[in-house]
């Protein structure tokens, strides 16, 4: 008998392989919430809303329902969603533009007004599918196709720390977290604790999650994780915020 | 007045319309004159928020989202807005265009572009019939009155939910504050709303795709559905045109203005007659092509400088002289109508 | 051929599809014709097909796209799929689908594949009576050459791909050779490690992950992209089983007995 990839059950094996590029985060956060969706038993519950940019590469992903959104609505549908079916877990799946830059404020809104969905953002310091943008996530002089000589950083922002910010918002029941990718049990873990924080405490969770993105970078596997395990876990802490 | 009598206006009758058939989610965000809807529907919300559940939204485009949401989990919901609201919401609207989803819009129009006025223009028909970057697959009603304001709420939700189109009720500012006595009755039939998804079977939905040919193939078939339906649905009305020699064709308020010019003109014997689109989208071009083709001009009246200028003329199938009064974002009196028939 | 004509190249992401399709255009610029180029663009070039479209005439080219090929290029197998609506009777089809074996005889790397594709279609429009310059096409690969690239295997592929007479251009792609997609697997009497080669991206994380570096670059086993996959070295594995962790496409597998 020849042996099965060990996929999530929740896994839509038709789709598979996936369309991310060899070695993107995105494929490893997929795995993690796939595995964490087996592990709650919450496949036939769960909605997870899809953003435009790499996010919407997952559109047909899962044997899970979900619906993909226009960039940066994922969090308002979701967030509508829930108010009419809150028996479902609802996941609103953005990357670093849908979250920090068009669907900033519908994000920031949502934790204030602790609304019980669950947001997963994957941050890889650039806008991948669109080729290689400036994001709020990246760093000073890191090179984009807008910031061809590097992002000056006195101009245009810093990098965007985005758990810092909501965990600061006035809710004491929500939960805020970033882990990465290169730790995949502990980002399974982190993405667990924050769905049932909307199954049980009926609040907000966040957790950004620290990817590559080795095409856009222009790095090989060896290039990207140093990047990930040195330049990018320095200036986004890994952690539970609250 | 008797007890389905209300004297009322045209904002609360769209929310005594939306509670007749069963509404039981509004999203928006405040926005003149359009605020007393949501304001409205907030004090059902206090008392009874499961039944009539609500997100006062951050922005418009975040309110037209939340509706979308609510509506893929089975609500009947919808929004209201108004100039630069109305603007921001074609975001989610061309989403709803995309996926099929029953979104009703109530749309108060107020003088534009930018902020202009809080107060009344009509000259988001353009904005409400194909704003948004798709093929104006949406239904466009246009109120004229506060009683319609209660029976085109009640019509757009069954229009919307039985055909799977996003429905608009455009109105303007004067119909949405302005008091009259109506009517309210049950409504006749109610069409049920229903969850997108379900656990037996998992959806996947999108609305983008990878290749021209996969969207070309959704895209011609709710195009085809849409052009089927139109028969169903288009409405118009007139009075007195089987034999005028002039023909006015006006929506929204200014049709209140019109009636009332024609039947005093009727009386000086004037051979005019007058014409309303109340679907301004799908247009009812066979009706009045078929009156304009025995008159000898129309003339077309509207508080803009040619949005129903533009729709007569792109639905007109014979040759006829056009003559216009245009008035953009200013009320259109009896008085002016007559004079300039004259 | 008949002007415009129309040449449509296919292959996988990283197959540098796009760089031979820019470099065409540079060469037959030089002549006396006009040249109209468009790369297909959109959410299916991720990890999906790499598709170019090039038109050469005499005259100005307006409608950058068409649905019939006169020259079609395909390098995957997967190409087949996108491009087969693009055959009709008088498509010339250079097939280099699953040639691996072959270029390796021939010493032509395989990250030179395109650039080899490039000589066989120089060739093929100059027997067309598209007067290519061939000598220009250092001058224009400096331009686009990265730095890891090496300009004497580039050329060396460019002369390979001119003189190629034994590619069949056929006008049929039913003659592909199968490419075995079983998964590959390794085990002693402590662990079975499995890779699926119909996952596997050859992204290259799980060689760099593994604490004992027991996983390198096979020179045998290829991916379902036609890429080297990696193999394990059984006895320096210790079944940890962070490479299966780490990969994004759950093409590895480790089981402990």
């Amino acid at each position: 008998m020849n042996p099965i990839p060990i996929f999530p059950k929740c896994y839509k094996e038709s789709s598979k392989p996936h369309k991310y590029c060899g070695g993107c985060g995105h494929g490893i956060a997929l795995k993690e919430l796939g595995y964490a969706i087996d592990e709650l038993g919450i496949a036939k519950k769960t909605v997870i809303g899809l953003d435009i940019g790499c996010s919407l590469l997952a559109w047909d992903f899962f044997d899970v329902n979900s619906v993909q959104t226009h960039h940066g609505r994922t969090v308002p549908v979701m967030s509508g969603f829930k108010l009419i079916d809150s028996k479902r877990v609802c996941i609103a799946y953005v990357g670093d533009g849908g979250g920090y830059a068009i669907g900033l404020q519908s994000l920031i809104t949502a934790a204030q007004r602790n609304d019980a969905i669950t947001v997963i953002l994957v941050n890889n310091t650039i806008y991948g599918m669109t080729g290689g943008q400036t994001a709020p996530t990246t760093f000073s002089n890191e090179k984009t196709t807008t910031s061809p000589n590097g992002r000056k950083c006195w101009e245009t922002g810093q990098p965007f720390m985005g758990p810092e910010i909501i965990k600061s918002l006035n809710n004491l029941n929500s939960f805020v977290a970033r882990a990465s990718v290169k730790d995949p049990i502990q980002l399974r873990q982190i993405i667990k604790q924050a769905i049932n924080n909307q199954i049980n405490k009926d609040s907000f969770s966040f957790v950004e999650v620290l990817s590559t993105c080795p095409t856009n970078w222009h790095m090989n596997a060896k290039e990207s994780l140093n990047r990930l395990n040195n330049q990018i876990a320095k200036q986004f802490p890994v952690g539970v915020f609250k | 007045m008797n007890k389905n009598e209300k004297f009322i206006t045209g904002n609360q009758a769209i929310i005594e319309g939306a509670k007749a058939i069963g509404a039981n989610c509004m999203c928006g965000y405040p926005i003149t004159p359009a605020t007393e809807i949501l304001e409205e529907w907030a004090k059902l919300n206090s008392e009874n928020p499961k039944k009539y559940a609500m997100i006062q939204a951050e922005d418009e485009t975040s309110a037209g989202f939340n509706t979308i949401g609510a509506i893929l989990a089975g609500a009947k919901a919808f929004s209201a807005t108004a100039g630069p609201g109305h603007v921001l919401i074609q975001d989610p609207l061309s989403m709803a265009e995309a996926m099929r989803i029953p979104f009703v819009l109530f749309a108060m129009q107020r003088g534009g572009p930018s902020t202009g006025t809080v107060i009344y223009g009509q000259q988001e028909v353009t904005l409400a019939c194909f704003g948004g970057n798709g093929e104006g697959l949406r239904v466009v009603y246009s109120i004229s009155s506060v009683q319609e304001a209660y029976d085109y709420s009640i019509k757009a939700f069954n229009v919307a939910w039985q055909y799977r189109f996003p429905v608009i009720v455009l109105g303007d500012g004067y119909v949405a504050k302005m008091k009259q006595k109506i009517k309210v009755s049950k409504a006749p039939i109610n069409i049920k709303s229903q969850s997108f998804f379900n656990e037996s079977a998992f959806r996947n939905l999108r609305n983008c795709f990878n290749v021209e040919s996969q969207l070309a193939q959704v895209l011609n078939n709710d195009i085809k559905e849409f052009r089927a339906i139109s028969k169903k649905i288009v409405e118009s009305d007139q009075k007195y045109c089987q034999d005028a020699k002039i023909i006015i064709i006006a929506h929204g308020i200014v049709w209140q203005s019109v009636v009332e010019a024609v039947e005093i003109l009727r009386k000086k014997k004037i051979k005019v007659g007058c014409f309303r689109p109340i679907t301004l989208n799908p247009f009812d071009g066979v009706t009045l092509s078929r009156f304009a083709a025995k008159c000898d001009k129309l003339i077309i009246i509207e508080s803009s400088a040619g949005h129903l200028e533009r729709l007569v003329k792109s639905n007109l199938i014979t040759h006829v002289k056009i003559e216009c009064l245009q008035k953009p974002v200013e009320p259109i009196a009896v008085e002016e109508i007559i004079r300039f028939i004259k | 051929m008949n002007y415009p004509i129309k040449i449509l190249l296919a292959g996988e992401g990283g197959h540098g599809i796009q760089t031979i399709a820019k470099l065409l255009c540079d060469l037959v610029l030089e002549t006396s014709n006009d040249v109209t180029y468009i790369p297909q663009y959109g959410v299916e070039m991720r990890m999906g097909v790499s598709v170019a479209y090039l038109q050469i005439s005499d005259k100005k080219i307006n409608n950058p796209k068409f649905s019939q090929a006169d020259i079609l290029l395909v390098t995957s197998a997967r190409d087949i799929e996108t491009t087969k609506s693009f055959i009709d009777k008088k498509t010339v089809i250079i097939n280099l689908i699953n040639k691996f074996d072959y270029l390796n005889s021939i010493n032509i790397k395989f990250n030179n594949l395109n650039i080899y594709a490039l000589g066989i279609l120089v060739e093929l429009l100059m027997e067309n009576s598209i007067k290519i310059k061939k000598e220009s096409f250092e001058k224009h690969v400096v331009k686009v050459l990265s730095d890891k690239a090496n300009i004497g295997d580039l050329i060396f592929a460019y002369e390979k791909g001119l003189v190629e007479k034994s590619i069949n251009f056929s006008n049929s792609l039913s003659n592909i050779s199968k490419q075995n997609n079983l998964p590959i697997i390794d085990s002693d009497n402590k662990k079975t490690h499995t890779k699926f080669s119909n996952l596997c991206k050859s992204c290259g994380l799980c060689l760099e992950i593994c604490p004992v570096k027991a996983l390198s670059w096979s020179n045998n086993n290829l991916n379902y992209i036609g890429k080297n996959m990696p193999e394990v070295d059984i006895d320096k594995c210790i079944g940890c089983g962070m490479c299966a962790q780490i990969c994004p496409d759950c093409a590895i597998r480790v089981d402990k007995k």
